[in-house]
């Protein structure tokens, strides 16, 4: 396995920019997950560090190789295609052992291995069959094996999930999951999928417009949104956003929207601004019987334990979820209060986070 | 009204839209192969004259005539050399044109042209390019110090066959090339992708991508080419008439001459009866062997018309 250095990375599609200067550096053994919104560039990212796709600008290292001019089969890299590409005549067997064939190793050795993979990925039944004659769930088997058994420096994976079913996806996850760990894989992951990113990352890159706009550990991308996208992005049922006035009244900070007032915790007077982006998850919400912030239900959606109800607080429309056991119907008044240690204020200007000193 | 009605009406009116094909048919393929075995029973020597039963004399006749004989190893030879030589040339050039290059789409328009060309135009074309004094072939060859003498390519009896197969293929690479480059267009590209990043060579990719999926389109050529091949008839009659000598005397060329410069004609069909018989029998063996690719073929077709 192998380090992976990505530095400066532009590609532009004649006149229009799709990855705009990406710098990730992965290490050895890292599972580093890309995610982000439908057509933000992270397959065209993905299919340059394989070499399917051409640079516009910057480096690509692999260990401490510069493969910008190597052509995909020289990189020592596997990829699993979204839509899995596995070859549609030949056997899963030979499906498995085509790169091993394609370096001119010995029959027995090609044979030894395959075996050896399939048993890993329990394909053994279906060594035989055709791609056409499986089902989803072994195509994508058929496909990771055929990643596996090169044994190669990098795994790269292109929403290798996206076609499973729910309940098959969960599974093939945690499969993914242990493999990878059990190899010390240098994996780079592609997906839109933010659970999937949360769960699998060991750092994840998100990305908005070809841009990285935050790499961080789930949990700091989760707790330190870099700015109003990540915030909205990761996290379900998404963050709720408010414009809010800061005041300063009798040495406290107050924060002012069109239909509550809120005493901002000490952690964030070192901020100067005045007007900025109130963010705070609907379940960091907590419902009150006198005092907080007020509002009239409008929408109650039932999610199994909990409820998310949609409020309308002011000209905002809020949502919050509460244990299912409430009962709440639309049209009800409610209260509640937020936790003060998960709020989250952003730019005005530039949506970007402002910090506070709580923060590491 | 109910699933059933719904069936029976669709039935019908299936019927009633292929009828007017199986009519033309019969008119124009079944009746006059069926007057075709009537009059090869027969004494007839030309169209219209008088004649009478004579069974199977003209079949035992043919197969005691050496020129019958003949005619039908030159089809033989005829059908592999053209099936040979215009599917790797077609092939070849599919797989070039396949490349992105810059005026691409042109290329893929024009290259039907050939093809469009009546078989008069090309047969009068190609003997005046061949032509031994003034053909642009030999005095392009002989400026270039390729050769002493002028090339008979259609008097030369060792040289004729070769250069009507080549104006033969000529006309019909292009359509091959055509069925080539959309067979080509039904590979998936992310299979290629996955081979080149498992690191195969384009050889490789070759053998074990583009082959494969071109193996049922290569079967059906196989046999419609095989049928076509056997019955090109304009090309070689306007061009060398057979000759030099029977060089060239293929089967329908053969049946041609005797029935109408012969003045056999009911000989002249019994053996194109035989040649018919041939050619079905040809066509079971073949569809048989390979049924296998039919079967995938035909489902690639209704895929594309998907
Ligand atoms: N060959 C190409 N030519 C021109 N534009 C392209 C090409 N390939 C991709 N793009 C554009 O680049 C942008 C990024 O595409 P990309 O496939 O990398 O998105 P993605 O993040 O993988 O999205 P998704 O989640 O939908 O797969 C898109 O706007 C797309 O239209
Ligand atoms: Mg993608």
């Amino acid at each position: 396995m192998a380090s992976v250095a990505l530095k400066n990375l532009c590609k532009k599609f004649g006149q229009t920019s799709v990855v705009k200067d990406v710098n990730v550096e992965i290490g050895d053994g890292e599972f580093l997950v890309f995610v982000g919104p439908s057509g933000c560039g992270k397959t065209t990212t993905l299919r340059m560090v394989v070499g399917l796709e051409s640079l516009s600008e910057g480096e690509i290292h692999i260990g401490n190789r510069l493969v910008n001019n190597l052509p995909p089969g020289d990189r020592d890299v596997a990829m699993v295609f979204q839509n899995y590409a596995l070859y549609s005549h030949m056997t899963v067997s030979r499906n498995l052992g085509f790169a091993l064939k394609a370096r001119g190793l010995a029959e027995k050795e090609i044979t030894k291995r395959v075996q050896r993979v399939a048993k890993m990925l329990d394909l053994e039944e279906l060594l035989e069959r055709k791609p056409k004659q499986l089902s989803g769930g072994q195509r994508q088997r058929v496909a990771l094996g055929r990643a596996v058994v090169r044994n190669p420096q990098v795994f790269l994976m292109d929403e290798p999930l996206s076609n499973l079913d729910a309940l098959l996806r969960l599974q093939t996850r945690k499969e993914l999951i242990e493999l990878t760990t059990e190899l010390n894989s240098t994996v780079i992951y592609v997906t839109h999928d933010q659970v999937e990113a949360m769960t699998m990352g060991h750092r994840l890159a998100v990305m908005n417009k070809g841009e990285v706009v935050q790499l961080d550990p789930p949990e700091k991308v989760f707790n330190e949104p870099a700015n109003r996208f990540v915030a909205e992005f990761i996290g379900s049922p998404p963050m709720n956003f408010l414009d809010v006035e800061i005041a300063e009244e009798n040495f406290q900070k107050i924060l002012k929207s069109d239909a509550f007032d809120m005493v901002l915790p000490e952690t964030w007077y070192s901020i100067s601004e005045s007007k900025a982006i109130l963010g705070f998850r609907p379940h960091d919400a907590r419902l009150v019987a006198e005092g907080g912030v007020s509002g009239r239900v409008t929408v109650v959606e039932t999610l199994g334990a909990e409820k998310l109800v949609y409020l309308r607080v002011g000209k905002n429309s809020l949502s919050i979820l509460v244990p299912a056991t409430e009962k709440i119907r639309s049209g009800d008044q409610l209260r509640f209060d937020l936790n003060q240690d998960a709020l989250h204020l952003f730019n005005r200007e530039d949506e970007k986070r402002m910090p506070s000193t709580k923060q590491s | 009204m109910t699933k059933q009605d719904f069936r029976s009406r669709d039935a019908k009116l299936g019927f009633l839209l292929v009828l007017p094909a199986v009519i033309l048919v019969i008119l124009v393929v079944i009746l006059p192969i069926i007057s075709g075995i009537q009059i090869s029973f027969t004494s007839q020597r030309v169209v219209g004259s008088e004649y009478e039963f004579i069974g199977l004399k003209n079949y035992f006749e043919l197969f005691e005539d050496k020129q019958f004989i003949a005619s039908l190893g030159k089809s033989a030879i005829w059908v592999l050399a053209n099936g040979f030589f215009q599917t790797l040339a077609a092939l070849l050039i599919a797989l070039l044109i396949n490349q992105p290059f810059r005026g691409q789409n042109f290329v893929r328009t024009w290259i039907i042209l050939p093809w469009a060309v009546p078989a008069a135009v090309t047969a009068i074309l190609w003997r005046w390019m061949f032509d031994a004094s003034s053909g642009i072939v030999n005095t392009t060859i002989k400026g270039l110090d390729l050769v002493q003498k002028p090339v008979l390519f259609l008097a030369n009896p060792d040289i004729a066959g070769m250069s009507l197969t080549f104006v033969n293929s000529w006309r019909y690479i292009p359509f091959l090339t055509i069925i080539f480059l959309a067979s080509l267009a039904s590979v998936p590209e992310e299979e290629y992708e996955a081979a080149r990043v498992d690191g195969a060579n384009p050889w490789l990719q070759f053998k074990s991508i583009t082959f494969p999926n071109l193996l049922p389109t290569l079967t059906v050529l196989g046999l419609v080419g095989t049928l076509w091949a056997s019955n090109v008839f304009d090309i070689i009659w306007m061009m060398t008439r057979g000759g030099p000598g029977e060089a060239t005397t293929t089967v329908p060329v053969l049946m041609y001459d005797m029935a109408f410069y012969g003045y056999n004609i009911s000989k002249a069909t019994a053996g194109a009866i035989i040649f018919l018989f041939v050619l079905i029998i040809f066509a079971f063996v073949f569809i048989f062997a390979n049924r296998k690719q039919f079967v995938v073929a035909s489902e690639t077709f209704q895929d594309l018309s998907k």
